[in-house]
């Protein structure tokens, strides 16, 4: 520093300088304050802030071991969920299993069964994708009158990571699948060893048996050591901790897609196999139960996501739909992925009905609740798409607008 | 060794076989008969998988007594498990009640699902027998098999359950598909006949002045009216480049449109406004820094938007620093782009992506204006002497707007498709909208002759809701007032037109309704007179 006032180095040199001993010196840094305290020592394995208390919100439950525990996605930013954060869905617990003595068994209509430990999948040539995965019953509250208070409990089922694993195409042809062969049944070693039916040609386009979630092995509550992941379908289909791949000729009509995972239209017929998670897009800031401090501008900013491909467009309203206005969408947006987009926007102190609207790479755009429910009813209980309108009323406080 | 790197070796190493077929990594073994054992057994629909043994429902009414019923209740009518029992006949009632017996459409379901899951805390504790006992029991509760009916694996199959034909093959997407696309797309530059060649020949910068061109195209004769308009209006004017882009964006900002928004965005930075003065535009004539003629130009487009009339103060204020050409030209740019931006929100058209400015977000939209004034009982754009009627001798004050005026009308009621009986119950709709007496007295009258195509003037000021319209007409008046109170036409309506109407008559009748909103505005705008033999006025309307 050559002008001004001097700095407090300086101000301690001429300290030092006018009692003539470097003793004096160490009294005048005393005089400055406590002294300072180490920090922790570098450690094996992270945790997080103290001070952060992000976590995943769950029902009370008489069986903790069958349900959903939910992302708080009012504090998510960019697009990534940190695998701790991951939205769960489990039908009987979460298994501990020693991956030395896991195998993945691929059966059925193969020329050449397999069974394969996971130090075999490691050999094999992986990929890696940013992926949304998101239960097929997602905002199930949504099609009735009272929906979810907050962003957490109305869309928390829906989580971003990064998956890395092997092809399941590769695996297919090796195994060499027999001409008549159109499903593959994928069935976990969690307790109920719970089963979904797969058609061969997902599992041939792009279905992956991943082992890594963001740069590390999977959580056991993510599937651990091995799990299906079908990208842009919906949660139940991507398989935990899978240990069996039955290929067939034939759906098995399992539980969890009969009674389960199908939906129930108004004239009583349910529509069943509907993997698809369709476009699909939610107001993280500002959502339900959270308050804007007053006035002024501030980053609005939610997330975006569709199973069939890429967000191309995410718009924006504040007054209830009448008017819309685009916003800016993270790049790179990944097909099938969570896309962050953002829009500065003014709180000039009036009521303001906020919402977001998604449009896909295929052209489809997210319908709002009334257009919905005009097709499907509100008995459907999965695939709610619907758009989600945030109230912000006169003192900043954000709530439900549909409750 | 990276992955890809060994695969590449590998299908190398393959060679000549590699077309016979799939590589093969050779990784893993066969798996053991044990493993196969102890994978379970999943259950396919036709049987496929079922063990020996046999279960009778009395022995099922005992182990469900011991087993089951604490979850799912002594009758199977649920309690922390699910409910299993009845339901049948509800499942289309706002109330549907989902159980094996109503729902569940292979009795192999319940097998492989009991099998495997059941009892929740020890999933996979019960034999065999005790699995086909357990179903017996809850296929007997619901009334589907008899008490003495025995289950094995050949009878098990053979149970036909009420609800086995429930079920629908995803037909989705089923909402939602259809508005993303854009309603009328653009025309790919793979599909440019001759005439469109031609066309963009005539414009060569269309293209560059407005990215809604492409889909103009679509309909030839409707881009050759609109596109020499928006071009004198978007460069050629009497008008400053400043005033132009001012007034063209504040009736983008009015018409909520991004495409118009973005290309005048794009010429406005061009010549200096900066992201601050497109804010301000947003803003309107009231935010800060405006000199009083910017501040004007603004206001007339709020007053033309709101009102379709110009007050006598903003006329004035104008008139002061304005010649009439400039006076013309400025009324005529918001009209234009005013008409722009309905068209292009109804054909759904989007910006195009090198265009990268947006409508302000942070903007609420709010349009402040004085109330309405009476219409003008003198002209305010004197009329060129002459035989025509006045308002071809008030355009014809300024050659280059009379030419563009004579295109779009030329269009609308010379190369439209459009039944003339349609067409003017656009025209009229839109006039009482706008409040042009002068339009529907001459619509009404001799030019439009709506009584000669069965047309009543009271209902059609009375709207859309007015009795005895037929559904289509009703659509139509529908249509007209959604453009003029929303700027663009709702999904619903939109698609009871495309019902009737192909991509042509789609694009003429929004035309038609969007250019007359126009030609209502500089009809009050310009104070045009009656005709000397006009003897139409707007009908008082009948109390409702």
């Amino acid at each position: 520093m050559t002008h001004g006032k001097p700095s407090r180095r300086q101000l301690l040199r001429m300290a030092a300088a006018a009692t003539g001993s470097l003793v004096a010196g160490r009294e005048a840094l005393a005089l400055d304050g406590n002294a300072r305290t180490l920090g922790e020592p570098l450690g094996p394995y992270s945790e997080r802030s103290p001070f952060e208390k992000a976590v995943r919100w769950r029902r009370e439950s008489k069986t903790p071991e069958a349900g959903s525990s939910f992302t708080p996605l009012h504090e998510s930013v960019g697009t990534v969920t940190p695998s701790a954060l991951h939205y769960e869905r489990h039908h009987s617990g979460i298994p501990t299993i020693d991956p030395a003595k896991h195998r993945l068994v691929i059966h059925g209509l193969v020329e050449r069964p397999l069974s394969l430990s996971m130090a075999d999948m490691r050999r094999l040539p992986s990929v890696t994708r940013l992926l949304a995965l998101e239960c097929g019953g997602n905002s199930a509250g949504e099609w009735a009158a009272t929906t979810g208070a907050d962003v957490q409990r109305s869309h928390g089922l829906v989580s971003g990571s990064e998956w890395t694993g092997v092809p399941l195409a590769l695996l297919l042809a090796d195994a060499g699948v027999h001409p008549r062969a159109s499903w593959v049944i994928a069935e976990g070693a969690d307790a109920c060893r719970m089963m979904r039916s797969i058609p061969l040609a997902k599992a041939r386009e792009d279905a992956l048996l991943a082992y890594s979630q963001n740069g590390e092995a999977m959580r056991p509550s993510q599937g651990y050591p091995l799990r299906l992941i079908n990208p842009g379908w919906e949660g139940n289909t991507n398989v935990k901790w899978l240990r069996s791949l039955k290929v067939t000729d034939q759906p098995y009509m399992a539980r969890d897609e009969t009674s389960k995972y199908s939906d129930l239209m108004p004239d009583g017929k349910a529509r069943i196999f509907t993997y698809m998670m369709e476009a699909k897009s939610v107001i993280t800031f500002p959502s339900g139960g959270q308050t804007l401090p007053g006035r002024g501008v501030y980053e609005l900013t939610g997330l975006a996501w569709s199973g069939r491909g890429r967000i191309e467009r995410v718009e924006v309203t504040s007054d209830g739909g009448r008017t819309w206005v685009d916003a800016a969408l993270q790049e790179p947006r990944l097909p099938m992925a969570l896309t962050r987009f953002r829009l500065p926007w003014r709180f000039d102190g009036q009521e303001a009905l906020i919402a977001s609207r998604a449009v896909d790479e295929s052209g489809y755009v997210q319908p709002t609740r009334a257009a919905l429910i005009a097709a499907r009813g509100t008995n459907s209980t999965y695939h709610y798409n619907g758009i989600k309108v945030w109230k912000v009323g006169t003192d900043g406080t954000v709530t439900n607008v549909d409750a | 060794m990276s992955t890809r790197s060994t695969l590449c070796l590998l299908l190398l190493a393959a060679g000549s076989t590699l077309s016979a077929q799939s590589p093969r990594f050779g990784v893993g073994r066969p798996p053991t008969p044990q493993e196969i054992r102890d994978l379970g057994s999943a259950i396919a629909p036709d049987g496929t998988g079922l063990p020996t043994g046999t279960g009778t429902v009395a022995a099922g009414r005992t182990l469900f007594a011991a087993q089951c019923a604490r979850c799912h209740g002594p009758a199977g009518e649920g309690d922390v498990g699910a409910r299993l029992v009845g339901g049948q006949g509800t499942l289309g009632t706002p109330r549907p009640l989902k159980t094996v017996g109503s729902f569940w459409p292979y009795a192999t379901t319940l097998w492989d699902y009991v099998n495997r899951a059941m009892p929740f805390d020890r999933p996979g504790a019960l034999a065999a027998p005790e699995v086909y006992a357990a179903v017996a029991y809850v296929l007997n509760l619901n009334g589907i098999i008899p008490e003495d009916r025995v289950m094995n694996a050949e009878s098990l199959p053979q149970v036909r359950m009420p609800n086995r034909d429930g079920f629908v093959a995803d037909p989705r997407p089923d909402v939602g598909a259809s508005a993303g696309t854009p309603r009328i797309a653009p025309l790919p530059e793979s599909q440019r006949a001759e005439v469109h060649r031609q066309l963009l020949a005539k414009y060569p910068n269309a293209r560059e002045v407005d990215h809604g061109v492409d889909t103009l195209l679509q309909l030839p004769a409707l881009a050759d009216a609109v596109i020499p308009y928006t071009i004198y209006l978007s460069e050629e004017s009497t008008l400053s480049p400043r005033h132009r882009q001012l007034l063209a964006l504040r009736a983008a900002w009015l018409g909520r449109n991004q495409v118009i928004w973005s290309d005048q965005a794009f010429r406005a930075r061009a010549i200096g406004l900066t992201a601050a003065d497109l804010h301000r535009i947003a803003e309107g004539p009231d935010a800060r820094g405006w000199s009083r003629v910017d501040s004007t130009l603004l206001r007339l487009v709020d007053e033309l938007v709101r009102n379709s009339s110009v007050s006598r103060a903003t006329w004035t204020t104008l008139a002061a620093a304005f010649d009439t050409h400039h006076l013309m030209d400025a009324v005529e740019t918001a009209n234009h782009f005013t008409v722009l931006s309905m068209l292009y929100n109804s054909f759904g058209v989007r910006p195009d992506a090198s265009r990268s400015d947006r409508l302000p977000a942070d903007v609420p939209f709010r349009i402040v204006v004085p109330a309405r004034e009476p219409a003008l009982t003198v002209a305010r754009v004197e009329p060129l002497p002459g035989d025509s009627i006045a308002v071809t001798r008030t355009f014809a004050q300024h050659q280059k707007l009379d030419a563009g005026r004579a295109r779009r009308a030329n269009f609308i009621n010379r190369v439209s498709r459009l039944q003339p009986r349609h067409r003017e119950m656009l025209i009229l709709r839109i006039g009482w909208n706008c409040q042009s007496e002068y339009e529907w007295a001459q619509h009404v009258g001799s030019v439009g002759r709506a009584r000669d195509y069965g047309l009543d003037p009271v209902r059609i000021a009375q709207g859309p809701d007015a009795e005895g319209w037929e559904p289509f007409e009703r659509t139509l008046l529908r249509a007209v007032d959604e453009l003029y109170r929303e700027m663009a036409i709702s999904d619903g309506t939109w698609a009871a037109l495309a019902a009737r109407y192909d991509t042509e008559l789609l694009m003429s009748a929004v035309f038609t309704a969007s250019s007359y909103r126009a030609t209502s505005m500089g009809l009050n705008a310009f104070g045009v007179q009656f005709e000397p033999d006009s003897k139409e006025r707007f009908p008082r309307l009948p109390a409702r």
